[in-house]
This record gives structure tokens, C-alpha cells and sequence, in this order.
């Protein structure tokens, strides 16, 4: 498909001018595009790692929940972690990565002072209880980055879609087509060009016959 | 008391003792494909009259409760001393007051996890929790949930509740094994308290606690002084076994809480605390007369209720059998 433009000099030099710019976007694009591969590249990295260790956490974690109900009756376990006791603060906010808006996660351990997670008496329970509670408190933080991560990934996966999208189309449509119509309205020109002295020789010739007559 | 004081409950209990579930039975359990097929297979036993509309595998938790409460009343009726049994019983009171006096602070409705197991009904003790007016209930109950409440209010943490409350009720265990007057009874009631001693112990350390939390922790009325646990808390806890090896618990210390340092895991040692209460149970098993076969007996429920839900939760969840049966406890035939 070419543009249809009118073939002046005023066209060409506004399609001049948008060549230039194009181009330039073009390589600003190219650019912002390899800086957020890169980037990506290194986040993904982050999140398989965070995520088998959460997933291998979690398991471990659910592990010792299974058999910490094996050993209690569903009454006393649920009676034992009915109050919680250990509260998190999370605050989530806003990042800026390359002009793509990312969330951030804060977490405040609001325990922080005596560090007790453990909510339960020890008389009816079991110490594998233990061991899942103090694996999941372990696990939250990392969970939280990992949803940080994660999300960050899927945003960043989408702007660098985009941004290839608008690569491409500049690289391969804009730029081209633009360069097409530059070619068409140069050569229309200069065929105007042409067709202008053959009439001015045509002209002079006819002129000079008459003169001598 | 004479010897002779229960005779017919003894031989009442001697003749249901037969009709425990034997370790043959539990093999078969854990080698049943499914959780259904090992269902099937209790429902084979004497458990199969508690089944009633139990359909799902689920519901395992209620055959338990049902057949617990069956051998209650056996014992209660056959001994008529209420003693015995609410030794047991106790604990299912307290666990409905925990659940409440949480619940009321919590401000939701937490009856769903009440156990129908005790003396006391559970509107009963929602009422007084509710209205903050213990007098209606049981003088321990009272005490314990006065000193839960109060406390609550000016420390705000849960876990002190049930810390209170378990004192609580293992003095009140300790004051009723005093009040049948028999040896035995005591023997039993404290052992348990060590043995819950030598837990709290092992779990405060690994969750790194201080010696004064420690302190408010343990148990009073064990037979092994709270000074010990307390004098050996920072030290290491090769120490602390060394000083258990001599004496009754020498067997746990050796090895189960050997196998803690080895592997990181409470599981042997806890099996070994509950194998080491049914052994010293299983006296009931060979004596004739005496309160030792009742109470023998009550442990030795309670004893398969535990490996039956072991078994049933493994099953439910694919754990592979091996595993389960590194938990399994001892059986008392």
C-alpha cells in the first residue's frame, strides 16, 4: 500500500520531514525495546527463582500440615490457629521501569517486636504444627515479591509487544512507504521537470522559425 | 480404697478389652487402597455400630467421637464414679472454652469447631463467656476462664489463652487423679505432664523462645521439677538429655530426642511420648482388679482413635504408607 499524496514540493518537504522523524523514532524505540528485553530478561529470571522456591516452600509446608492434621483432631488444630496473631501491613505503590508502570509491595511485619508467630498452647498440639506455621511465615515475604515480580513480568511483556508492534510498523510500513512516496513525488517532479524544457526548447525552436520568417 | 472397688467394671472392661483394634487391623488400614476401602475395614471392627449415617471418608472424625463417647459411658456407668472418665473428658470442656472465649473476641461464630465430647454443655459455656458470668459453670472451668479473660484483656495474645487454660486443666486433671486416691491414676496424670513438659521444652527452644515465656509455659505438678527444664533451657540440649537419661524418661531422651537433633522433626519424639503413656498404661492390660484396667482402658480408646484419624488423614491425602506408619503409635492389646 503507498500514500497518496499530491506530488508538490510542499509534500515532499513535509514527507522529508517525517522520514527524518520517523527514522529517529525509530531508533528510539529499537532502543527502549533491547533496554526492556534486557530488563525482562533479568525479572523473568528473578521470578522462576522466586517461584520454585515458593512452590517448594509451600509444599513442604502443606506436607507438615497433613500430618500435623493426622496427629490432631480437626477441632484443635482449627481452634489453634482461629486468632491469629501475627499481623502484616502490606503497602502497595507504584515504579516506574522504563515508562511502564509497576506495582511495589511493602510489607511491615507488624510482629517485629516479640517475633512470636505461634498462636496456640502446646499441650494438645502437635510440633509439626510448628514446623508449617514457621515455614509459611518464612514463605510470606517471598510470596509477596513473587506477586511483585510476576505482575511486574506480565506488564513489561505487554509494553515490549507494543513497543516491538511500533518498531516493526515504523521499520517495515511507515518508513518505506514514506521513502515510496518521496521516490514518486521526486521523479514526478523531475519528469515535470523534463516536460517544462522539452517545452521550452519546443517553444524556443517554434520561436526562432518565426523569427527568421 | 479396696481392690476389690470396681470389680464389675473391670471385668466389664476386660471383656471389651478384646475388642480393641489390634495392630493386624491397622496394617490392613494402611495397606487398603483408598481412603474408602480403609474405612470399609473399620467399619469391619467394632467400630462399625458408630458408623450410623456416616457416608463419606470424611466423616471418620465422627466415628471416632462417637464410639470415644460409648466407652465413656460404659466406664462411667460400670465404675459409677464420674472420676475416671472426666479425667478424659476435662480437656474436651476446656477445648469448647478456648473456642468460645476466642471466638467472643474475634466476634464471629465459631460453634462449628466445638467438640461434643465433654460434661459440660456447649450453651452453657457460651452463655457464660458471652454474659462474662462464669458462675453457672464448673469451679475449674470458672477459675481458668476468669484467669483467661483478665489476662486477655491486658496482654492481648491468643496464645496465652491456651496456655492458661492447659494449666488449668492439668491441675485439674493432677487434683482428680489425687481425689480417686489410687496410685495409678496420679502415676498416669503425671507422666503426661512431663511428657507435655518435655515438649513445650523441645518447641520453645526451636521456636526461640525466652526462659520466662518457658516458664509460664510448663505445666506445674509433673513428677521432673520445672527447675530442670528451666536450669537446662540454656544449655545445650545434649545437657539436658544427659539429665533425663538416668531417670524414667531416659528411653525418650536417648532417642527421641536424639532423632529431633538428627533430623529436625518433633515426629519420633512424639510418638515416642504417646507410645511411652500406653506403655505405662498397659499395666491395666495385665492386672485383674484395681482401677489400673479402667483407666488402661481409656487410654488405651483414646490410643486407636489417634491412629485411626493418623491412618484416615494419610489416606485422604495419598501419603504414601511408609510415611504414615513412622507415625503410628503402639497399640495397647
Amino acid at each position: 500500500m503507498e500514500i497518496r499524496v499530491s506530488p508538490t514540493r510542499m509534500e515532499l518537504t513535509k514527507l522529508k520531514k517525517r522520514v527524518a522523524i520517523a527514522t529517529r523514532g525509530h531508533k528510539l524505540l529499537k532502543d527502549k525495546q533491547d533496554e526492556l528485553i534486557k530488563k525482562f530478561v533479568d525479572l523473568v529470571r528473578r521470578n522462576k527463582e522466586l517461584r520454585e522456591q515458593v512452590e517448594k516452600e509451600l509444599t513442604s509446608a502443606l506436607q507438615d500440615f497433613v500430618m500435623a492434621r493426622a496427629l490432631m483432631p480437626e477441632e484443635i488444630l482449627e481452634e489453634s490457629l482461629m486468632y491469629p496473631i501475627a499481623s502484616v501491613d502490606l503497602e502497595v505503590g507504584r515504579k516506574n521501569i522504563m515508562s511502564v508502570i509497576v506495582p511495589t509491595i511493602e510489607s511491615n511485619d507488624q510482629t517485629e517486636g516479640d517475633k512470636n508467630i505461634y498462636s496456640y498452647g502446646f499441650a494438645n498440639t502437635s510440633g509439626q504444627l510448628d514446623d508449617a506455621i514457621t515455614t509459611l511465615s518464612g514463605v510470606l515475604s517471598k510470596m509477596l515479591e513473587l506477586s511483585e515480580v510476576e505482575k511486574t513480568c506480565q506488564l513489561m511483556a505487554v509494553e515490549i509487544e507494543k513497543t516491538r508492534r511500533r518498531v516493526n510498523a515504523l521499520e517495515h510500513i511507515m518508513i518505506p512507504q514514506m521513502t515510496e512516496a518521496i521516490k514518486y513525488i521526486t521523479m514526478k517532479l523531475e519528469e515535470n521537470e523534463r516536460s517544462n524544457i522539452t517545452r521550452l526548447m519546443k517553444i524556443k525552436d517554434m520561436v526562432m522559425v518565426e523569427g527568421r520568417v | 480404697m479396696s481392690k476389690n472397688a470396681y470389680l464389675y467394671a473391670v471385668g466389664r472392661v476386660k471383656a471389651l478389652e478384646t475388642k480393641l483394634l489390634s495392630k493386624s487391623t491397622f496394617e490392613r488400614m494402611l495397606e487398603a487402597p483408598t481412603a474408602q476401602d480403609a474405612l470399609k475395614v473399620l467399619g469391619e471392627t467394632d467400630y462399625g455400630i458408630s458408623f450410623g449415617d456416616a457416608e463419606s471418608v470424611y466423616d471418620f472424625e465422627k466415628i471416632i467421637y462417637s464410639n470415644l463417647k460409648k466407652t465413656y459411658k460404659v466406664v462411667d456407668e460400670s465404675t459409677k464414679n464420674p472420676l475416671f472418665t472426666r479425667m478424659s473428658t476435662l480437656k474436651y470442656d476446656f477445648h469448647n472454652l478456648k473456642v468460645l472465649i476466642k471466638g467472643e473476641y474475634l466476634g464471629d461464630d465459631y460453634q462449628g469447631i466445638t467438640m461434643d465430647l465433654g460434661n459440660v454443655s456447649i450453651e452453657k459455656i457460651a452463655r457464660a463467656v458471652r454474659d462474662m458470668d462464669y458462675k453457672d459453670l464448673p469451679v475449674v472451668l470458672k477459675q481458668a476462664a476468669e484467669e483467661a479473660v483478665v489476662d486477655f484483656e491486658l496482654q492481648k495474645d491468643p496464645q496465652r489463652i491456651d496456655i492458661i487454660l492447659d494449666k488449668h486443666l492439668f491441675k485439674a486433671i493432677y487434683q482428680m487423679a489425687l481425689e480417686t486416691g489410687h496410685a495409678f491414676a496420679l502415676e498416669i496424670a503425671q507422666t503426661e505432664i512431663d511428657l507435655i513438659n518435655i515438649n513445650i521444652f523441645v518447641r520453645c527452644r526451636r521456636m526461640g523462645r525466652d526462659v520466662r515465656f518457658l516458664e509460664t509455659a510448663l505445666l506445674d505438678n509433673g513428677i521432673l521439677e520445672k527447675s530442670l527444664f528451666i536450669e537446662s533451657y540454656n544449655e545445650p540440649l545434649s545437657a539436658f538429655t544427659e539429665k533425663l537419661f538416668m531417670g524414667r524418661y531416659g528411653e525418650i531422651a536417648a532417642e527421641g530426642i536424639q532423632s529431633l537433633e538428627d533430623t529436625n522433626s518433633t515426629t519420633i519424639l512424639e510418638r515416642m511420648m504417646d507410645d511411652f503413656l500406653l506403655n505405662k498404661s498397659k499395666k491395666g492390660k495385665y492386672a485383674t482388679s484395681g482401677v489400673e484396667p479402667i483407666i488402661g482402658y481409656i487410654k488405651a480408646k483414646e490410643n486407636e482413635g489417634k491412629i485411626i484419624r493418623t491412618i484416615m488423614v494419610g489416606k485422604i491425602n495419598n501419603v504414601p504408607a511408609d510415611k504414615i506408619r513412622e507415625r503410628l503409635r503402639d497399640v495397647y492389646v
